[in-house]
């Protein structure tokens, strides 16, 4: 899915005339094409170097990859990483016109742009396709397109009005959507295509020193990029003109030999032309200058039109970028010099940042914290089932299955740890702001909640495991659902401006979500108290201790979160509470912990009808965690509703099942064996 | 007897049932929200103290539930023994007592409404966010009148001067749609209302109504049209034979427009400032610089931002959106959200007694957790 986000920095009107121009250059004659080779020292130098994206400071690496991941739906392609593919096509945009990267998961779709398709074979059908592929049939469809594009337009302005006069406006289809969809892909794509065209060599050195008279002084380069032309441009504006004019005279007099000195001027001139209506392309914010960061085009019209036509900071960042472009990998030092320009020019907060950035993108945290929680969910059901708790204890000293078991779950947890830090200071703010990033901080909660469990448990001698079983359980569910969100798009977004306030976010959020952390932890307690209810006849008095302080430290978590919250929004939108639907989701866990301790309290609730009834705070947190977002209304909604439905409704249904079944499966066992006692049997 | 009530009311379980209703609310309430918006959720079971379930059954409303709960639980502390041992439960309950005490505070003695801020203009009254009113004025003997949102109703008649209003239509969210017909050589103008489904935010109704005008030998009758906040008056048959009928219309202004309640003192704006995520155009925050006046005095003069109100005579500003002059594309309309709270201080208090509450609660608890 593309985020409209993305779409900010691209004016919708001139889109249609950038499809013009795209064939025009596609096909144009290919003898300006640079083959550049870059090995990887090169390509790590350059993916560090910081670009403005999204509103925030980045390196090329995190942009590669949310470029790639909205285009071929995946990280790296073709054995090639991300940044190598991303710095390939800026440097050889042609090479990578080729390039099957296009990713379409729609037949429908593909048959209705005539796209080859291989489904005779049993293999998958074709989902990649090149953008020249791909190109001709959009160009067939560009009515429709356009259509589709006002009609988007319309709907989002006022979603409410059908107007059923109009027949135009009906909503998207499926292929409709995935079809504008494509065609913003190919316009990003091709964006950042051009986005480098002021630093490509274009016209043939020959040309220009026979036909335009240059005395060109450096004779190692075969062709000039239109950034080193303009240096020359009053010579080359002066002679096309003189060229424009004679054919037209010919025109006029028709005489048809026009000499090839003019021919091959105009010729360069349409090139010239072709490349200058680049100029509007600003997608790839990539030239620091003076605290503001601009595309080398915006940075070239600087140079050409305004008073810093003589300004050496400006001039010197562009050459740099020349000189790379042109001597590319061979020549270190040029790489070298473009990241110190950088390095010294920007402040070293971000420049750690952009460090700090890479290695979160290179190491996924998050990834190696789930694998390592799916190791330690298997070792303990493992030592849970089939490993005596003879064999935890022998001779009073751990097991070293159980050891084991416990430090690849530290590691995880330090894994993800690290990975909540580095998005810390990679954001500058805490790491709660839209859902995905609160179910990593929920599970990095839960799971030093459940370690605290498992400590305390070791101490008293009663080794048993659920620390670490809960915490596994919790951590790797949640972090399986944050990998699906992960997905999506740039997951390491700006905040909007009522959000925008780290003191509030850093305790409101940060309460309440360790309150859920919290309220799963007691759930998951509650589970594993049923499932010993149930299946073994004695009653553990620790694990109902637990429980109660559970489902104490939950209460006050989510009610000082929740209270703190209307105080926020007391001093932010000026009311306490205004039944917004994530209040009302937060304050329902808080009644139902209220509600199942003045149960417990007052005695009308028996230890497992507690138990059962804890357990189902986990259906109360769902609700109010990601149930709210389906609801479209309210001002915290952020966003992911698609797929949740189906899944929030299956997992309250398992839920229910399993514990009402447990709760009534224990009540008929209880009655019968007090028939049986009256019996005497 | 009273000690027996009160026994009665202060049983948890009773607390538990009632826990139990309010969750069922929230849910109801949430489900009606999304399909009906955050206004119809509040004035059907939220900010009520009995609602209609299916337009027949009677049933208690969060109002009913949260004054029960505030009973229930000042019973309780009444009877309660009052040990160290109960410290933390009493503790809290007292903090759920004031949070309870601040609502009902809120619920019945507070404003809420916004201010328009244009640059250098000052106002000095709040616009409501639900309620309208009538405002009619008769610009050459400097009278005005103001009907409030109560007297807006269906056959109401309104008297001005020598002219009778009666109110004929009143379409909450509607569209007025012109069309002619043309008769013995004249073209009249005509409208009619098309209902449009109901936005969820209440804001962007679009309210037409529709009245009659005619003055005390009921001669000279005249249909005319309001649009919500817009001063233009849409006339049906506006045809020279009317010209008679317009006279006496064009000294007098009417306008449907948000009711407006009026401060002690006036706001003005000096100038407005939003500032973006860099190469977006996301805001990462606005600002308003604003000075306030009291009979003629400049009182304050200071910078409203998000999260940071400015706060005066027991009203509180806060920076809440903008709107920008479409023409220029420079001149910024601040909109500011008013607030005039009683129950403002509660929730702040009772959150620093719940926090000190359930913490001694959980200390209490430790020892006998440990065993």
């Amino acid at each position: 899915m593309l985020n409209n986000k993305f779409l900010l920095n691209i004016k919708y009107n001139i889109l249609i005339i950038i499809l013009i121009f795209i064939s025009n250059i596609i096909y144009s004659n290919n003898n300006h094409i640079n083959n550049i080779n870059l090995d990887n020292i090169t390509i790590k130098n350059i993916e560090q170097i910081p670009v403005l994206h999204n509103g925030r400071v980045k390196p090329i690496d995190s942009l590669a990859r949310i470029t790639l991941k909205q285009i071929a739906n995946k990280e790296s392609i073709n054995n090639q990483s991300a940044s190598s593919w991303f710095i390939n096509l800026l440097i050889n945009p042609h090479k990578d016109y080729d390039n099957k990267i296009f990713y379409i998961n729609n037949i429908e779709l593909i048959q209705k742009l005539n796209l080859p398709t291989n489904y005779n074979s049993n293999k998958k059908p074709y989902l990649y396709y090149s953008f020249k592929q791909i190109i001709p049939s959009i160009k067939k469809n560009i009515d429709l397109i356009t259509k589709l594009e006002k009609n988007q337009q319309s709907l989002t302005e006022n979603p409410d009005n059908k107007n059923t006069k109009d027949n135009t406006n009906y909503k998207l289809s499926k292929l409709d959507k995935d079809l504008l969809d494509l065609y913003y892909k190919l316009l990003l794509y091709f964006d950042y295509s051009r986005s480098l065209s002021l630093f490509l060599s274009i016209i043939n050195n020959n040309i220009l020193v026979q036909n335009f008279d240059l005395k060109i002084n450096n004779n190692i380069y075969n062709k000039l990029s239109y950034y080193q032309l303009l240096d020359y441009q009053d010579i080359i504006n002066n002679k096309i003109n003189n060229a424009l004019q004679i054919s037209q005279n010919n025109l006029a007099n028709k005489t048809r030999d026009t000499s090839d000195s003019i021919n091959n001027i105009l010729s360069t001139a349409k090139i010239l032309k072709d490349t200058y209506s680049d100029k509007i392309n600003n997608s790839l914010k990539i030239i620091y200058y003076n605290n503001q960061w601009l595309s080398p085009w915006e940075a070239a019209e600087q140079i050409e039109y305004r008073e810093n036509k003589n300004n050496k900071q400006l001039k010197y960042i562009l050459d740099l970028w020349q000189n790379f472009i042109i001597n590319n990998s061979h020549e270190a030092l040029t790489q070298y010099s473009i990241n110190n320009y950088y390095k010294n020019n920007i402040e070293n907060k971000i420049n750690n940042n952009l460090i700090t950035e890479i290695k979160y993108n290179k190491y996924k945290y998050f990834n190696k914290a789930l694998f390592g929680y799916f190791i330690t969910l298997i070792l303990s059901f493992i030592l849970l089932f089939c490993l005596n708790k003879k064999y935890i204890y022998q001779n009073n000293k751990l097991n070293l299955f159980y050891i084991i078991n416990f430090c690849i779950y530290i590691l995880s947890t330090i894994l993800a740890g690290v990975g909540l830090i580095s998005r810390i200071l990679i954001l500058q703010r805490p790491p709660v702001a839209n859902l995905y990033e609160s179910i990593l901080f929920v599970s990095f909660i839960a799971a030093i909640l459940a370690i605290i469990i498992e400590l305390y448990i070791n101490k008293k001698n009663q080794t048993n495991i659920i620390g670490i079983l809960t915490g596994s359980v919790i951590c790797f569910f949640l972090l399986l659902i944050a990998n699906s969100y992960a997905d999506i798009d740039d997951n390491l977004g700006v905040l909007i401006a009522v959000l925008n306030n780290n003191f509030w976010l850093g305790t409101h959020v940060i309460t309440i979500t360790a309150g859920y952390g919290s309220c799963l932890i007691l759930s998951a307690i509650s589970h594993i108290n049923l499932i010993k209810l149930n299946f073994s006849k004695n009653n553990d008095d620790l694990l109902n201790k637990y429980i109660l302080a559970f489902c104490l430290l939950s209460l006050f978590l989510t009610m000082f979160g929740t209270i703190l919250g209307g105080i926020w929004a007391d001093q932010s939108w000026g009311r306490f509470w205004g039944w917004d639907p994530k209040e009302n989701g937060a304050m329902l866990i808080c009644l139902w912990l209220i509600a199942i301790l003045h149960g417990k309290i007052s005695k009308k609730l028996n230890t497992i009808a507690f138990t059962s009834l804890s357990a189902l705070t986990s259906i109360t947190v769902a609700i109010a965690w990601f149930g709210v977002n389906l609801l479209n209304t309210g001002l915290h909604s952020y966003g992911f509703t698609e797929n949740i439905a189906n899944n929030l409704i299956l997992f309250i249904i398992f839920e229910l099942a399993f514990i009402l079944g447990l709760w009534f499966n224990y009540y008929r066992y209880n009655n019968n064996n007090k028939i049986n006692k009256t019996h005497g049997i | 007897m009273l000690y027996k009530l009160c026994r009665f009311l202060a049983r948890s379980d009773l607390f538990f049932y009632l826990l139990l209703w309010l969750m069922v609310l929230l849910i109801m309430g949430t489900m009606a929200q999304e399909q009906h918006g955050l206004y119809y959720a509040q004035q059907n079971y939220f900010s009520v103290y009995y609602f209609l379930l299916f337009n027949i059954i009677p049933l208690p409303g969060t109002y009913t539930v949260l004054f029960l709960m505030f009973i229930s639980l000042l019973c309780k502390l009444i009877l309660d023994t009052w040990t160290i041992k109960k410290l933390g439960t009493l503790v809290t309950h007292i903090s759920g007592l004031l949070l309870l005490l601040g609502g009902f505070l809120t619920a019945h003695f507070s404003t809420e409404g916004y201010i328009e801020l244009e640059p250098n203009q000052p106002v000095n009254y709040i616009n409501s966010y639900n309620n309208l009113e009538l405002y009619i004025s008769d610009k050459n003997i400097n009278n005005n009148i103001i009907i409030n949102n109560n007297q807006i109703k269906n056959n109401n008649i309104i008297q001005f001067n020598n002219l009778n209003l009666k109110i004929l239509e009143i379409c909450k969210h509607c569209e007025l749609i012109k069309y002619n017909t043309s008769s013995n050589n004249y073209i009249n103008t005509q409208y009619y209302l098309k209902y449009l489904s109901k936005p969820k935010d209440n804001q962007e109704l679009k309210t037409i109504i529709k009245l009659e005008i005619f003055d005390n030998n009921k001669s000279n009758k005249k249909i005319i049209y309001l649009k919500k906040n817009e001063s233009k008056i849409y006339y049906i048959n506006k045809t020279s034979e009317d010209k008679i009928s317009k006279n006496y219309l064009n000294n007098i202004s009417i306008n449907l427009r948000s009711e407006r309640t009026t401060l002690p003192f006036s706001l003005k704006l000096s100038s407005f400032k939003p500032t973006m995520h860099p190469g977006t155009n996301i805001a990462k925050t606005y600002q308003s610089e604003v000075s306030l006046l009291e009979d003629n005095k400049s009182i304050f003069y200071g910078i409203i931002s998000m999260n940071n109100p400015l706060r005066y005579k027991g009203y509180t500003f806060y920076q809440s959106s903008y709107l920008t002059d479409q023409e220029t594309n420079s001149n910024y309309i601040s909109i500011l959200a008013a607030v005039y709270n009683l129950g403002q201080n509660f929730p702040y208090i009772a959150s620093i007694i719940l926090c000190l509450g359930i913490l001694i609660h959980l200390i209490q608890r430790l020892p006998k957790l440990k065993k």
